[in-house]
Formats: structure tokens, sequence, C-alpha cells
């Protein structure tokens, strides 16, 4: 009898619960290391989870948000031979060339972001002729600081290329004590501000931190 | 009482005529009522010759609900048939195509009329254009609370045309109905071990014989008790004159009270075969329902014929090959505990010859296959990655399937040189394309590589048995012995692969098999092979292995999920081994074979079917001549070493 929903191709021995469950493995272990990059730009603790929908909206902040949902997609090619051959270090390979594609991409989408946002707000600091010290102490001013609700103040995190990362760390470690001294000043004056924030914020409350 | 309701048009109002129809319903009711080819009441059956639809449902209220417990009923159609949003139907006089559903008969109706009457056996038999797509259908209609719940012992259906197609006509009738009607008068050949023939029978006949035509019959059915019910066979030796209804009323009823309270497991079971199959589970419900049988081997084994031609026919629906012989496989091994009895012992052997002929046909399908394309084994529902598993499992099934092939040919009528041919052929090509996946990689490939390799040996094919021995050796020496064990859960699959590429365990330890079978068996091939110079060096590398064998006290539990009167010998690399004489010397002198060829050839089909078990006599039949001089050399050895 030759059934008319017979696939081409005939299986031999497949154990599609094996399948099942392998791959599964697969998008665990990809998964895991997903969160683990992403864990290197946001602390679990800022990052939403969305169930409906596809974008957030903030009544009380129209402003905040708004790029919605991004896809990410990364693919990898496997040859048929390797297979056969049973290279194991395919797997290694795979899910290399898989996280790398993952992350590239979460990183310029997270970067972009953050560069509409400053473009947005005019948060913008240009570097471009003159000394880099100077470009980094506007950019200490400009950036808020924050302060958690234990009061623990938050200093801003730099992110960037490794070769700019070196030469801002020595255009900075190689200023005059005087403008280190005027950096300390701006960082001892923002996270003033920052908990003056907080409290502010706490103050908003009927009561706060009382049973 | 059987009745039979057969249906012909030629005649319609919105449709085009057709020439053969009426022609061909009046030629099977006339053939089916007579006492001695069908048995059918004709006081109660109908002959309908372009009737109107009320006409037809009329028809079947009489005939399904005037009263009286129908044993058999049978209905027949041959016209016009179509299918809207998945349903058949069948037109007759004043269908219309724009309203099928209340102008033409659909096949859902009968089958509800068919559960709520509940014949013993209910045979339908459609000869229509587009009849294949009554499958469609059946996929709703198969639902337990549909047919396994009502009572329902047994549906049987043929379609003798594809969805696609339209019932071919030739001036001597329907080329379905001409095929059936060969099979009911003899002409053609169905089986001459029954006095009576089942549909289900027929339908594969005329499957096989309308193969490469433009039909493609449908066939599709299980009767779960009693005899077979269609029609008289004419190809067995019995009175000619005597009556069908005879024949079936002699059968013994044990059956259909025994299997009754299983029906509907029996429904999912046979459901099952075409889809992803599960032979534990498969085996477990046959296994349950046949068991109140016991005392009754004349029905034990009529219901594993019938269950055999049904579910072969299912199993053929599959894209696996091997489905099918996997499936009259797992039915054989069910018989182990009842091989006692003589009529079993002859349902065993037909059971062995339709197994050997699936198995032989899938080999060579396989062979076929890797000869026309390198990477045919790889699987196309994979994510290709879990191959790395999944195939190196697959080549040692493949071997063992295509060996079991040939070894069921020494149990069976079939010549064995055939399947010997294949497996010496796939063996081969799988050295060449495949080496790099010869692999062991669970402990569940042992009872595969066990047949595989005695086959091998037995075959005298020594380079090839010594270069799989090899392979697989140096595979178990590379990974320090540590094999998945054969039931590792699928989603360890890939931390047991990670641990084998970085010789890192820790996170897998609980799934490694402890001990292994798959040491033994090499241990065995070694020894039969005579491999000791090349073994011997190496086993160092295994220090701490932990290997065994079981053997069974003897065969008739060799299917049941876990074995315990048998012996479960354990050896530890190191420790009590440390050449390959020393497994000769501390391996049994005794143990229990199997009875009988047929019982050898179960005893094989149970290992391979639930790899937790090796059949080890595979490997004695073999130590006869190179043993003597393993042991020899083994003992030689011993009197050189000092004492240490």
């Amino acid at each position: 009898m030759q059934p008319y929903e017979k696939t081409p191709r005939r299986n031999y021995f497949s154990d599609p619960a094996g399948n099942t469950g392998f791959n599964e493995a697969v998008a665990k272990y990809l998964g895991s290391l997903q969160k683990e990059i992403v864990a290197q730009y946001l602390s679990p603790e800022n990052t939403l989870r969305l169930h409906h929908g596809n974008a957030w909206q903030n009544p009380a902040n129209p402003e905040a948000f708004g790029n919605g949902m991004k896809e990410h997609s990364s693919s990898t090619v496997t040859k048929f031979q390797d297979i056969v051959d049973h290279k194991l270090e395919l797997i290694d390979q795979c899910v290399q060339q898989l996280t790398e594609g993952m992350h590239q991409q979460f990183a310029q989408m997270l970067y972009s972001t953050v560069t509409d946002a400053c473009d947005r707000s005019g948060n913008v600091v240009h570097a471009k002729d003159r000394p880099l010290e100077d470009a980094f102490i506007e950019m200490v001013e400009k950036v808020p600081f924050s302060a958690d609700r234990h009061g623990v103040v938050r200093l801003p995190e730099v992110h960037a290329h490794p070769e700019m990362a070196k030469k801002m760390m020595a255009a900075v470690e190689n200023a005059p004590v005087e403008y280190k001294q005027r950096l300390d000043q701006i960082k001892a004056r923002k996270s003033k501000e920052a908990l003056e924030r907080e409290a502010e914020r706490k103050a908003k409350f009927v009561s706060y931190g009382e049973d | 009482m059987r009745l039979l309701l057969s249906i012909g048009c030629n005649s319609y109002a919105h449709l085009g005529n057709l020439g053969g129809a009426e022609a061909d319903a009046t030629r099977m009711y006339e053939t089916l009522i007579r006492p001695e080819v069908g048995g059918y009441d004709p006081t109660r059956s109908r002959l309908l010759l372009s009737p109107s639809v009320a006409e037809v449902r009329s028809a079947l209220a009489e005939i399904l609900f005037a009263g009286g417990q129908i044993d058999t009923f049978t209905f027949f159609f041959a016209g016009h048939g179509g299918v809207r949003a998945g349903s058949f139907y069948m037109c007759v006089q004043d269908s219309r195509l724009d309203a099928l559903s209340v102008s033409a008969q659909s096949l859902s109706d009968i089958f509800r009329s068919i559960s709520e009457a509940a014949p013993a056996q209910s045979n339908l038999i459609i000869d229509a254009c587009q009849s294949g797509g009554l499958i469609a259908d059946l996929g709703v209609l198969l639902k337990h609370d549909i047919l396994g719940d009502a009572g329902t012992p047994g549906v049987t259906l043929v379609a003798t045309s594809a969805q696609d197609q339209g019932s071919g006509e030739t001036p001597a009738g329907g080329i379905g109905t001409n095929a059936i009607l060969d099979c009911i008068e003899g002409r053609d050949f169905v089986q001459d071990s029954t006095a009576t023939l089942d549909l289900v029978e027929i339908g594969r006949r005329i499957s096989t014989r309308l193969q490469g035509s433009k039909q493609s019959p449908v066939v599709w059915g299980l009767n779960l008790s009693g005899p077979p019910r269609f029609c008289r066979n004419p190809s067995f030796q019995s009175d000619p004159a005597r009556p069908v209804r005879e024949l079936v009323q002699a059968w013994p009823q044990a059956s259909q009270e025994a299997v009754a309270p299983h029906f509907e497991k029996l429904w999912l079971a046979y459901t099952s075969v075409s889809g992803d199959w599960d032979p534990r589970s498969f085996s477990d419900s046959v296994a349950e329902s046949i068991g109140p049988l016991a005392d009754t081997p004349d029905a034990l084994g009529n219901v594993i014929d019938r269950m055999a031609a049904a579910m072969q026919v299912r199993a053929e629906q599959s894209n696996d090959p091997f489905r099918s012989a996997q499936v009259c496989a797992a039915l054989l091994v069910c018989l182990l505990p009842h091989l006692k009895h003589a009529a079993v012992q002859q349902t065993a052997q037909r059971v062995v010859n339709a197994t050997s002929a699936a198995l032989h046909s899938a080999s060579r399908q396989l062979l076929a296959d890797v000869q026309a394309d390198q990477y045919a084994l790889l699987d196309s529902r994979s994510g290709l990655l879990s191959d790395l598993y999944f195939l190196p499992m697959r080549i040692a099934k493949v071997l063992g399937w295509a060996a079991g092939s040939a070894y069921l040919c020494d149990a069976s009528e079939i010549d064995s040189s055939g399947a010997d041919q294949v497996f010496v052929e796939l063996l081969r090509s799988i050295l060449v394309l495949y080496q790099g996946s010869v692999q062991t990689i669970s402990d569940a490939q042992a009872p595969y590589w066990a047949v595989a390799l005695s086959r091998a040996i037995a075959l005298g094919l020594r380079d090839e048995a010594e270069q799989l021995t090899g392979l697989l050796f140096n595979s178990l020496v590379t990974c320090g012995g540590r094999l998945a064990r054969a039931d590792i859960p699928g989603h360890e699959t890939l931390p047991y692969l990670i641990a084998r590429r970085t010789g890192n365990y820790d996170s897998v330890r609980d799934y490694l098999g402890r001990p292994i079978e798959t040491l033994t068996v090499l241990l065995k091939s070694g020894i039969a092979l005579d491999l000791v110079d090349v073994l011997d060096p190496s086993l160092w590398k295994l220090d701490g292995t932990s290997f065994v064998a079981y053997l069974p006290a003897d065969f008739s539990d060799f299917g049941a999920p876990t074995m315990d009167r048998g012996q479960n010998l354990v050896w530890t690399v190191g420790q009590d081994v440390y050449r390959i004489g020393d497994l000769i010397r501390t391996w049994p002198p005794e143990m229990h074979r199997p009875g009988s060829g047929v019982e050898a050839a179960a005893a094989t089909l149970a290992s391979l079917l639930f790899p937790d078990r090796v059949a080890w006599f595979h490997f004695d039949n073999l130590l006869i001549s190179p043993a003597a001089s393993a042991s020899e050399a083994a003992d030689s050895a011993f009197t050189k070493m000092p004492a240490c």
C-alpha cells in the first residue's frame, strides 16, 4: 500500500523521543549560554520578561521603552560528512557559532538602543578635537548616578572598545592631580544627588521601611 | 447472522454516469450470498442498484437494527466517491457535489452505525474514485471512543483507489472489485492455513498485486477476535460444500471473551504501529491481552495470526521500512511463553516466516538506499547534531536487524543465502561509508553487535568481523569503557557526548552503564576470532571496567521487561580478567539453549527489540572450533606466565 502522505525520504530506526530530548538539551544549553551573555550587560534584576504582546508601554512615562520586539537569529552549517565521521568537536563549533552570532546581535541591539536614547535626550558627549580626559569628565557629569533602596550608590559603567578603554584609562590616570580632585568632587556631588533622589522617591510612599 | 449490503451506482442525476458499478455490486452480492463462498443471509442482505441516498440509509437501518445478533456485516460500494472537508462520501443517484453532506452517504455515519449495532466483525469495501480519501476520515474514526469502547471487536476496510485517482473500470468490471473477487473465488492465492479469509488478508494480497498500477488500495482494520469471517478460503483443504457459517461457528470462541476487555488498548497499539512506535508498550499491551488465552492455544494463535495480518498492513504506512518486521517480531516475542503448545508453534512459525520476509525486504531496501545515497542513514527528522549520538546507535541496529534477517531464515522456510548476501553487502558498505560512526556509544548497542558479529563470524567473514571488532574495541578503549546506560534519557545524550569530547564524565556519572555488556560481546567476538594477541595488550586500558552477561534459565520470559530466573554473571577487568583467556576459563560450560529454531528466532528478535538482553547462544555456537584453539592459547599463556 502506498499512503499518499508518506514522506519521500525513508528514515531507518529513527528515535523521535530521543531526538526531541537531545534537541531540548541543545536549546537549554544554548539558553544558559545566552543568559550568561546577557548577564554581562544587564543584571537579572533589570531584565523584564515579556509574556504577552510585543512591546512594553509605561503609561506613567510614555517616553520610556517604545522600541518593540527585536528578533535575533543565528545559524550554523554542519556537513553531513562531519556527522558521519563522528566529529564530536562539531558540538563546540556549532554552539560557539550560534552563541557568537547571538552575542553580536544582542550587543548591537543594546548599544543602538542606548545610542538612540542618548540621541533623543541629547545626552551625547563628543571627544573629537579635544583631550580625552575632558570628554570623560563631561560624560561623568552628564550621566545621572543611581542609588539603590539600601542607600548604595552605583557608579555608571563604561562600555568601550578595548583600545578606546585603554586610552581613556591612560588619559584619566595621567591627568594632573587637580583633574582627579575635580573628578572626585563630581562623583561625590552626584552620589549625594543620587541619595537625595532616592530619599525623595521613598518619601512618596505613605510610609517606607516601617512594619 | 451474516449480512451484506451491496450498492452499485451507474445512474447519477447530477454527476456523470458510470458503466460497471451496478455489475460489480451484483457480482459481489451474488458471490458472497453463496453458502459455500460467503454464506451471507440472502433474506436479510440487500443489493441496491443506483439507489437514492434515502434508500441507502433505510437499507442500512433495516440491516443493522432490525434485530438479532449480527456476526458479520459486509458493506460494498461501487460508484463515485468524493472528499469534502476531510470526510469521505459515497455518491448515489441523487447526490450533488455541492451538497455532499445531505445528498451522499458519509463513511463516518456508517462507522457510527456499525459502532452502535456492534457486529462481531464488519467489512467495508469501497471501489470508488477518491476512495483513498477516506484515510483522512480514519484518523478521526479510529479514536477509541468511537470504536474501542463500543464493543466492536473488528472493523476492516479496503478501498481500491487512492485519493487523487479515479477507480479504474475495465469491460470485465472495476479493477479493484475484480482483484477482490479473484481472491474470494480462488483465482488468486491468499493463504492456505485457515478455512476462512479475513478482508485484511485479501486487502494485503490485492495491494501487492496492484502495486505499480494506478490503483493503490487502502487497507485498514483489525479483527481482534474469532476466526477470519469475510469469506471461505478457496485455497484451504476443506469440504467445499460446507457452509462458511459452519466454519466460522466451529472456531474456538474463547478469544472474543478473553480479548474483549483489551479492545481499547489493542486499538491504540494498532494505531501506533505506523507512527512513533514503542516496542515495549506495544508488546506489553499484546502480551496482557493474550495472557488470558494461555490455556486455549488455538484461540491464542488465532488472535496473533489476526493481529499479524492487520498490524503488518498498518506498519507498511510507516516511513521506516523495518517497522513491519519489528511489529511482526514483537508479536512473535509475545508467543515465547506459550511455545510449548503445538498450535502456538504453528502460529509462531507463520509469524517467523512473515518477519523473515519483511526483514529481508527492509534490508534490501536499506542496502539500495545506502548504495544510492551515502547519507541515507542520517535521520531527516533530527537536528543533525543529535545524529552524533543516534547515528552510531542506528548503525548498530541496522547491522543487528540485517544479521537477524539471516538468522531468521534458519528458522523459517526461506533460503538464507539472499539475506546473508544483503547482510554482507550492508556490512561492507557501512565499514567503508560509515566507518567513523562505527562507535560504541551506548550499552544498548550490545545485542546488535552480538547478532551482527556472530553472524559475520559464522559466515566466515573474518576480515569484516575483525575490522568491526577492532573499531568497536578501539572506541570502547578511547572512552575508557564509559558507555551511556541503555536507558539514558534523551535529554542526557548531549551532556554524555560533551563528556565524551572533554573526557570529564562527572556530570553524567548516573547515566553511565556499569557493568556493560558491550565489552562482553567484544571479548566473545575476540575469542571466536582468536584475537588474543590483538586485544590482550590493550585490555589494561579498560582496567576497572565491569562487564556482564545475563544467561536466562530458559527463553520463555526472554521478552519480559525483567527476567529473574537466570544467571547475572559479572567480571571486572583488573580483578577477574586480565586477558581474554580469563573469560574463557570462567564462562559457564553449560547454558540453556533455545529448544527450537522458532524459539531461537524469537529470542534473537527479543534482544533486538529490547536491547537490555543479549542472545549469547549465537556465540556459543561459534565456540566449537575457534574456542578450542583460543582456550589452548590461553592455557599455554598461563603455563608460561610466572605466578603473580
